[in-house]
Order: structure tokens, then C-alpha cells, then sequence
């Protein structure tokens, strides 16, 4: 029994050091103002010198894609700059006639600068289309939008004038959730990613070991180049080509400006946001196995990037230490001071709570919004189920990775898949050839 | 360095004058401030273990302290929840770290003071950076910092080793961060806990804590971070006080045994409990301000005005004063109004009329301190230029320093503590180590523990656990002063006695014969051996349920 406390003591001293790290992660920006002051989008915007691609993998978003392609259009950037495709498994005729249909009427109105790729190999998941697109394409910056995005139509300037003015290669731009009001776990996935682009994102960037996001994130085409681009075996390409853009010492600028956040919506059914988790999940875990982090320059980097890659582990740990030490308190006898340290992650869960009321004002003000009285007593509710959805998560994705089981579970639902030709239609002459 | 920033657009020639300019500022700053650390240390280190005498408070402390090192214990006795452990555990800290524990300093209390002055000096930094912060004058922060530390009062209650001084040191500590370095979260959270210690070595820092969030309302009101802030200030602050109320919870000691114990006005039954301690403490009045023969007149009159009446004087009229310009100006300038509400805070504790004792003063003195600095600035920068400024100023420092300096000769000239050590010279070279005594707490550990060299006394027993503690009275003297062997005792102890009806003792005192006494002007301290015709069985029914009385 005295093994079982002491085990217990130290567990709860290493998970209090996590948690304490953890909340300090999300806090960072407003510890160190001057942080985010330098992440913040320049006030004015240079001349435009860059050209852009615009990629925009879709798969069964053929309700949304001809918003998705308008959206782009709209982007006040000359057009001859830039150059967006749509990137389509072939067997996805939906999507396929939808962006079809939309481009055929963008030519009608006189616009030529967006085209449609579409491949029908293996494996069909979003790093592949990436590629297959990126080798279609050929301006100077590349940038992703998924098709659920709500762009700012001022962003390519802000990434034009970032790249020119502070000669980077990379730009990460911020994405933010908005539907704080939809369902009982959309108000702490909100937050999730506020905490995450608006704080610590930036603590990333500045020690040069940056996760990067999946979309309004842009490179040049020599970086990607360099890279040989994205992993197509990877759940999560994007956190992996952060990792592997931090080992070779390129420099990521964070832009996370309120004003010109890339809008996007939770997932809307508790089982997609689950599934969308465990994706992640599992894919840090590949990214872990794959070992490219300890290629980074320093200990220190190396530290983080096992922290923010193994951090499923530890998220699944806390779920279950809340209720474990719940039955230690009553069923074993614990001497005051273990106990007390045994209580102290409690209190970095209420530490974690209450700054996710303190960020729901920041978001609420940031965003010109009224949250109701009721929601940090929601949230409260919420609280304990959302930590334990996460924790599932978290342990789905590491039997699952365990087992191999690898696929896009998107692609689970997918009906038969079909070899078929490739349609194309495109003002550039390269695209449409993609196989 | 903000001066830098902003002549950015004037040519590189401004920017290394600003530079210049700033960092001579620092260094003469430095100058002033090592010099007023250099006066704090001295001042409270010279003479400090002979003068003041050794008080029975500091040894309680000191016993709680060797308790927590030797047994892991809170107290050698029943610890009831008179007041939170933090402050003997910073006691007990030391001593780890001193290479003889707390003999280090030859008597137990010395290495306490050495303690106290290392907090002074702490604190006398901490007072100087936020005065200079919120007056931006150095006149300010040097007035502040001497007075502080030269004032008689101040001196006599702050060599002494008191749980308000350590209070004192954590509370400077936490408004520092919040004024000098409020522009991070982290400095809050560090603030938040720093207060909370404060609140756990002396619960009546509580009184700072509106004046606390105040400051830190309107100091960060608008910024970026307010919210974190604020938010981190004030959690941190409750999490870490909240340990407390736990504790007692893990022990099964937080609410009374009895619901009578609950909003009765009775002292903590024969089983402690904190929620039962706290009502109790609320319910002891010993009259407010409103009454002339409360303790806070007996105390302004014939305390602490003939120890200092140049700092109660001076010192309330420029709280007043600084308050009405504090109000008046409060939109561009701060400071008065902080300095003066952090007094008036305390001030109203100690006129609300609970229990009190002369030294309860000393959380008041640095705020009294730091108006007396800010109000003496303003009042010099009237005169026409810097010169004259800077000399009126100098002139009317030195009248302060030598005024003190003479008001506190004793301090520095007078050796009193003499008599304690011949005493326990005494005990130890004439009464066995398995003599039952009673005693006041300022020998205790030097009785328990006698180092290498001299025998311990495990049953010398202080005369309030004596009185109040049943495993002392009940059980190991069957409530009968027979049982006693020697009682050492000072002059002052009978007036304590008597207050407190500490009968047995007296009894005792009583039933004595003088065996050694030693004085020094006039203070006289007293070894009795306890005089035993003829030994009573004991008593058969020990009565219970009377008041542990040392709770302050």
C-alpha cells in the first residue's frame, strides 16, 4: 500500500508539472504581450510581388465547394497573381461536377485563374492531393484552404507583405473556430483553438519547433521543394511538415491578428468530433514513431516536440486520474501531506477551467460578442465530459496506431471507389492531368 | 528605458544620450538603494541579540519551528489552528539551512533574528522599488526606506522574531510584483501566491486585500492582460489558501465536535477544530475605537506613542493628508492613494476593537513609512529647484536619522537579553534534566534542546499549555501545582497570570522559594523551586474543558 502512495505522490507531482506547463502554454501571449504584438498582422499592406497558389483539397464537399471557389475569387489580390485547383479524387464525381459547373461559370464572367486537378491512385487522403496539386501548380507561395474555410480576402496581402517585408518562408496565419454557442463541447473546442493559434502557437515559433496547422498556412515553393512535400502516409501532414521544417532551421512566422482569423465551424455531431480527434491524435503519434524531431538542433526542441507530440498520452492520463484519485480519497487510508499532493492536479483542473472562462471573454471581446451569462456555468458541465471525449480520443488513437489502422477515417463512409478518367477542366493547360 | 524608445526618430546621437542618461540613473538608483539596505541591515543586525529582551512569542515560534524540524510536527503541544503554519515553516527552513540548526546563533530566538533581518532587508528593497514605482521620486523611496528602518517602533517590534514581520516581508513582496512588475502574468501569479503566504503566516493580512484588488483593478484596468491577470492573482491566491481549510478537512479537525461549538462565544472545546477556533477569535472583542479604554488607545497612548511619537504623529496626519490628495489626483497619480489606503486598511483592523497586542502595529509601519516618504517629497519639491530641493531634503533625512538614532539608544548600546542567558545558565548547571518546570516559551527550545553540550528538559512546559493544553494540565500534573518541580518566571509573568487566570501557576508561583534571580534595570528574571509538604495523591476527577489562552 505505502508503494501504491508514494506511486500515486509522484505521478500526481509529474502531472501537476505538465498541467502547470500546459496552462502556461496557453497563457503565453498574454504573459508576454510583446509576443503577440510582434505576431500581429502589419497595418499596412505592401504592393503585391508574390505569386500565390491557392490549394483546395475537397472530398464530398459538394455543397460547399462552389462557396469555397467564390470565396477564393473574392480574395482582393490581382487575379493574375494568383492561381487556386480544386483537388479531387476522381471518384468523387459530386464534388468533381460541382467545381466543374462553378468553374465553367467563372469563365463566363471573364475569370480564368482557377482550375481543377483530379487524381484516381492511391492513397486517397489529403497529403496526396496536396502533392498531386502542388506538382500541377506553379507559383511562387503555396497556401491550403479547406473547403469549410472562411477566408479573410485580405490575407493574401498580409502574407505578401509579411514574406517581403521580413523575407520568410513560411507563414502560419490563424484559424479560428467561431460557433461557441452550437452544442455542449463547441464552446471548449472553440477555445481549444484560440488558446492554441492566439498563445501558443507563438511560444512554438519562438523556440523553432512549430506543429503547423492544416490550412491558411503558406510556403514557398522552394520550401516544399526542399522538403520533397508532404508525407502522404502521415494523419496529420501538416504538424509533420512543421516538425520537419523546424529541423531544417526555417523560420515560422505566426500571424494571428483577430481582424483576419480564417473562420471555421466544430464538427457537428459528437462522433465526427471524435473521430476527427483521434485522426489527429494518432497522427502526432505517427509523427512521434517517425522520429524526425530528434533531428532538431537542440535539447530543448527536442523536449517540446515530445511533449506536443506524445501530449495524447498525457491527456488520456489526466481523464483518468480525476476519477481514480476520486476513489483513493475515500477507500484509502493517505497520510495529510500525500493526500494534499495527491489534490493538487484538482487544482490545475480548475486552474484549466477558469482560464477557459478568461479566454471565452478574450474570444467574446476579440470577436465583438456577447456570451450569455449561463455559459461559464455550461461550460462547468461540459467540463469533465469534454476531458473525458479528449481522453477517449486520445486512447483510440493509440490502439488504433497500435494496430495499424491508418486510413482517413473520413474515407470509411465512402462508397465504392471508382477507377475512373480523369475530368478536367482548367484554363492552365497543365492542370487536369493529375495521376 | 522608455526615454530610449521614444527618441528613436531624433538621430543616433539622442539615443546614446538617453541611454547614457538612463543608465546613470540606474546606477545612482543602485547607490541609493544599496545604501538604505546597507542602513536597514545594519540597524536591525547591531546589538539584535541583546536588545530587545527576548519575547515570549518569539520563543513560541521558535518551539513551533524546532517542532515542524525535530517531530514533523506543527507544534510540540496540540496544535489548535491559532494561526497557520507558514510562518514557522519559513522559521523551519532556516534552520535547515544554518549548519546548527537553530543553536546556530547560540540561543534558539538569535537565529530567528538573524531571519527577521534578512526579511528587513528583503523588505526594505521591496518598499524602496515600489515607493520609487509609484512616487517616482527617490526623496520618496529613501525617506520610506529610512524610516522604516530607523524608527524606533519599528525597530524595537521588527528585531523580533514575530510572525507580523514575516507577514510583512510577504505582503511588500506581493504589491512589489503587482507595482513594479505588473506587466506579466506571471508576476501576478507570483503575486497571488505571495499573498496567500501572508495570509497563512498571520490571517490578518486579510485586511490588505480589498485595498490589494483595488490596486491591481486600477493599475491594469484596460491592458491587454487585465483579465489573466487579475483572474491568475486571485486563484492562485485562493487555491493555496484553501490548503488550510483542507488540512483540517484531511485531519477531521475543521468543523467543531459539537454544533454548540458552532456561534457559541466558548473557547475551542477539548477537541480543535479550525471553523470552531475562527468563531471563537470573532467573538473576542476587547473594545473598539469608540471606547476610550479599548486596547488601540491603550496601546496609541501608552505604547507606542513614547516609543515613537514622531511616526504616529507624522505618520497618521500624512495618511489623512495623503488620502484627500490621493483622491483628488487619482487619475494621473496613484501613489498617495495606494499608500495611504494600504494604512487605512490595517488601521481599521486594529480600531475595530478585537484582540490585540502592542506589536500588532507592525504590519501598519511600512505603509505609514512609505506615506511619510511620498508626502515628504511633495512637500520639498515645492522649494524652487533641484539644488535647494535635493538640500532641504538632505537636511530634514539627517534631523530623522539622528532623531531615531538617539531615541533608540538602547537598541543599540543596551544588553538585556543578558539576564535570560544567566538564567539558563542557571537551570542548566542546577536542576536535573527530569525536573518538571514551568516555564515561559522564550527558554523552551533552548530547555528541549541542548545541542551537544547541555542536557535537554522534556518536562519544562510552557505555563499556557500549563494552563490550557489537558495533555499538560490533566494528564502529566493531574491538575495539582504539587506536581510542579521548578517554575522560571520573569517580572511580567504575574500581570499575564492574573489577566489570564492561569491559576495553577500561580499557585505554584505561590507555593515557591527564590532560588536565583538576575536584573537588569527593570526587568528581573526568576528560578523558583516549588515547595512540596508532604505530596497530595492526584486529583481523581481532572476538570476539563478550560481555555487554551495564548492565542493571538
Amino acid at each position: 500500500m505505502t508503494i501504491l502512495i508514494l506511486g500515486a505522490v509522484i505521478f500526481s507531482i509529474l502531472l501537476s508539472a505538465q498541467a502547470a506547463y500546459t496552462i502556461y502554454l496557453m497563457i503565453y501571449t498574454w504573459d508576454r504581450p510583446e509576443a503577440y504584438k510582434r505576431a500581429k498582422a502589419p497595418e499596412e499592406f505592401l504592393p503585391p510581388r508574390k505569386t500565390f497558389t491557392v490549394l483546395l483539397p475537397a472530398r464530398h464537399e459538394e455543397d460547399v465547394i462552389q462557396d469555397t471557389i467564390e470565396r477564393v475569387v473574392q480574395i482582393s489580390y490581382p487575379r493574375e497573381l494568383v492561381e487556386a485547383v480544386v483537388i479531387c479524387e476522381a471518384g468523387d464525381t459530386g464534388t468533381i461536377a460541382k467545381a466543374e459547373e462553378k468553374i465553367v461559370e467563372m469563365r463566363g464572367r471573364g475569370i480564368r485563374h482557377v482550375g481543377l486537378v483530379t487524381f484516381n491512385d492511391r492513397p486517397i487522403n489529403k497529403p496526396h492531393g496536396l502533392n498531386k496539386g502542388y506538382a500541377q501548380t506553379k507559383n511562387e507561395v503555396i497556401t491550403i484552404f479547406d473547403s469549410e474555410d472562411e477566408i479573410h480576402p485580405d490575407i493574401l496581402n498580409i502574407v505578401n507583405t509579411v514574406m517581403v517585408q521580413e523575407e520568410v518562408n513560411v507563414v502560419q496565419c490563424g484559424v479560428q473556430l467561431m460557433n461557441y454557442e452550437t452544442n455542449w463541447y463547441s464552446t471548449l473546442n472553440v477555445l481549444e483553438y484560440f488558446f492554441w493559434f492566439k498563445s501558443r502557437l507563438h511560444y512554438h515559433a519562438k523556440n523553432g519547433m512549430i506543429p503547423l496547422g492544416g490550412n491558411t498556412v503558406f510556403f514557398t515553393r522552394e520550401v516544399v521543394d526542399r522538403l520533397g512535400g508532404w508525407d502522404e502516409k502521415n494523419l496529420t501532414e501538416d504538424a509533420d511538415m512543421g516538425i520537419r521544417i523546424s529541423v531544417m532551421r526555417e523560420k515560422v512566422r505566426v500571424v494571428y491578428d483577430d481582424r483576419y482569423v480564417t473562420k471555421e465551424e466544430t464538427p457537428p455531431t459528437l462522433n465526427q468530433f471524435i473521430r476527427q480527434r483521434t485522426r489527429w491524435n494518432q497522427g502526432f503519434l505517427q509523427t512521434l514513431r517517425k522520429g524526425d524531431w530528434l533531428e532538431l538542433p537542440t535539447m530543448d526542441q527536442k523536449l517540446l516536440a515530445l511533449y506536443t507530440l506524445a501530449f495524447p498520452f498525457f491527456q488520456s492520463l489526466l481523464g483518468l486520474y480525476v476519477p481514480v484519485s476520486f476513489w483513493m480519497m475515500f477507500n484509502v487510508k493517505v497520510p495529510v501531506l500525500s493526500a494534499i499532493i495527491l489534490l493538487i492536479p484538482m487544482y490545475f483542473l480548475m486552474a484549466h477551467y477558469v482560464i477557459n472562462v478568461v479566454g471565452l471573454y478574450e474570444f467574446a471581446e476579440a470577436h465583438g460578442l456577447k456570451p450569455s451569462l449561463a455559459m461559464p456555468v455550461k461550460m462547468l458541465i461540459a467540463y469533465m465530459p469534454y476531458q473525458w471525449a479528449l481522453g477517449f480520443a486520445a486512447v483510440r488513437a493509440t490502439v488504433r496506431e497500435l494496430r495499424g489502422i491508418n486510413n482517413w477515417e473520413k474515407t470509411a463512409h465512402v462508397g465504392a471507389h471508382r477507377q475512373g478518367s480523369v475530368a478536367a477542366v482548367g484554363v492552365n493547360p497543365n492542370y487536369g492531368k493529375g495521376s | 528605458m522608455n526615454g530610449s524608445a521614444a527618441n528613436v526618430n531624433r538621430g543616433q546621437a539622442n539615443i546614446v544620450g538617453a541611454k547614457r542618461g538612463t543608465l546613470s540613473l540606474v546606477i545612482e538608483e543602485a547607490y541609493l538603494l544599496m545604501g538604505v539596505m546597507a542602513i536597514a541591515f545594519v540597524s536591525h543586525t547591531y546589538n539584535m541579540f541583546n536588545y530587545p529582551l527576548y519575547l515570549g512569542d518569539e520563543g513560541i515560534y521558535m518551539e513551533q519551528a524546532w517542532s515542524v524540524l525535530t517531530d514533523g510536527k506543527l507544534s510540540p503541544y496540540t496544535y489548535f489552528y491559532d494561526h497557520a503554519p507558514v510562518g514557522w515553516f519559513l522559521l523551519a527552513w532556516w534552520g535547515l539551512l544554518l549548519p546548527g540548526k537553530l543553536l546556530a546563533f547560540g540561543m534558539a530566538i538569535n537565529s530567528g533574528r538573524v531571519l527577521m533581518a534578512v526579511l528587513h532587508v528583503a523588505s526594505t528593497f521591496f518598499l524602496y522599488r515600489t515607493t520609487k514605482k509609484l512616487s517616482g521620486s527617490d526623496m520618496a523611496s529613501v525617506a520610506a526606506s529610512i524610516v522604516f528602518s530607523l524608527s524606533p517602533m519599528a525597530l524595537f517590534y521588527q528585531r523580533m522574531v514575530l510572525l507580523d514581520n514575516i507577514m510583512v516581508f510577504w505582503i511588500l513582496l506581493a504589491l512589489y510584483l503587482i507595482v513594479v512588475h505588473g506587466d506579466r502574468v506571471l508576476t501576478l501569479i507570483g503575486s497571488g501566491f505571495a499573498f496567500s503566504m501572508a495570509l497563512l503566516t498571520k490571517e490578518n493580512a486579510i485586511f490588505f486585500a480589498p485595498v490589494f484588488a483595488y490596486i491591481i483593478y486600477s493599475n491594469l484596468k484596460g491592458k491587454y492582460q487585465f483579465r489573466f491577470s487579475a483572474v491568475g492573482w486571485m486563484f492562485t491566491m485562493l487555491a493555496i489558501v484553501s490548503l488550510y481549510p483542507i488540512y483540517a478537512l484531511l485531519k477531521s479537525e475543521l468543523l467543531p465536535s459539537t454544533l454548540q461549538g458552532l456561534g457559541s462565544s466558548q473557547s475551542p472545546g477539548e477537541r480543535v477544530s479550525l471553523i470552531g477556533t475562527v468563531i471563537w477569535q470573532m467573538g473576542r472583542s476587547q473594545g473598539s475605537i469608540l471606547d476610550p479604554n479599548s486596547l488601540f488607545w491603550e496601546f496609541s497612548l501608552r505604547r507606542w506613542w513614547p516609543k515613537d511619537s514622531f511616526l504616529v504623529a507624522i505618520g497618521f496626519a500624512s495618511v489623512l493628508v495623503a488620502l484627500l490628495l490621493g483622491l483628488h489626483e487619482r487619475k494621473h497619480r496613484k501613489g498617495l492613494l495606494y499608500a495611504s489606503l494600504l494604512s487605512l486598511a490595517y488601521i481599521f483592523y486594529m480600531a475595530r476593537g478585537s484582540v490585540m497586542l502592542e506589536f500588532y502595529v507592525v504590519p501598519l509601519l511600512p505603509f505609514l513609512a512609505m506615506t511619510i516618504g511620498m508626502m515628504m517629497a511633495r512637500i520639498f519639491q515645492l522649494f524652487p529647484g533641484r539644488l535647494i530641493q535635493t538640500s532641504v531634503f538632505t537636511i530634514a533625512l539627517f534631523a530623522i536619522v539622528y532623531g531615531s538614532v538617539q531615541a533608540s539608544r538602547d537598541h543599540y548600546t543596551l544588553n538585556l537579553t543578558q539576564v535570560q542567558h544567566n538564567q539558563l545558565q542557571y537551570i542548566r548547571e542546577n536542576i536535573s534534566p527530569d525536573a518538571i518546570m514551568i516555564v515561559d516559551d522564550d527558554l523552551w527550545v533552548d530547555l528541549h534542546d541542548g545541542g551537544k553540550n547541555y542536557p535537554s528538559y522534556p518536562n519544562a512546559h510552557s505555563h499556557w499549555k500549563v494552563t490550557g493544553d489537558p495533555e499538560i494540565r490533566d494528564k502529566l500534573l493531574k491538575n495539582d501545582w504539587r506536581n510542579v518541580d521548578y517554575v522560571i518566571v520573569s517580572n511580567k509573568l504575574p500581570e499575564t497570570l492574573q489577566i489570564n487566570g492561569e491559576k495553577l501557576v500561580q499557585d505554584a508561583i505561590a507555593n515557591s522559594t527564590l532560588m536565583a534571580r538576575f536584573e537588569k534595570g527593570d526587568v528581573a528574571v526568576e528560578v523558583r523551586r516549588v515547595n512540596k509538604p508532604g505530596r497530595t495523591p492526584p486529583a481523581q476527577t481532572p476538570q476539563r474543558g478550560t481555555t487554551p489562552q495564548r492565542n493571538r
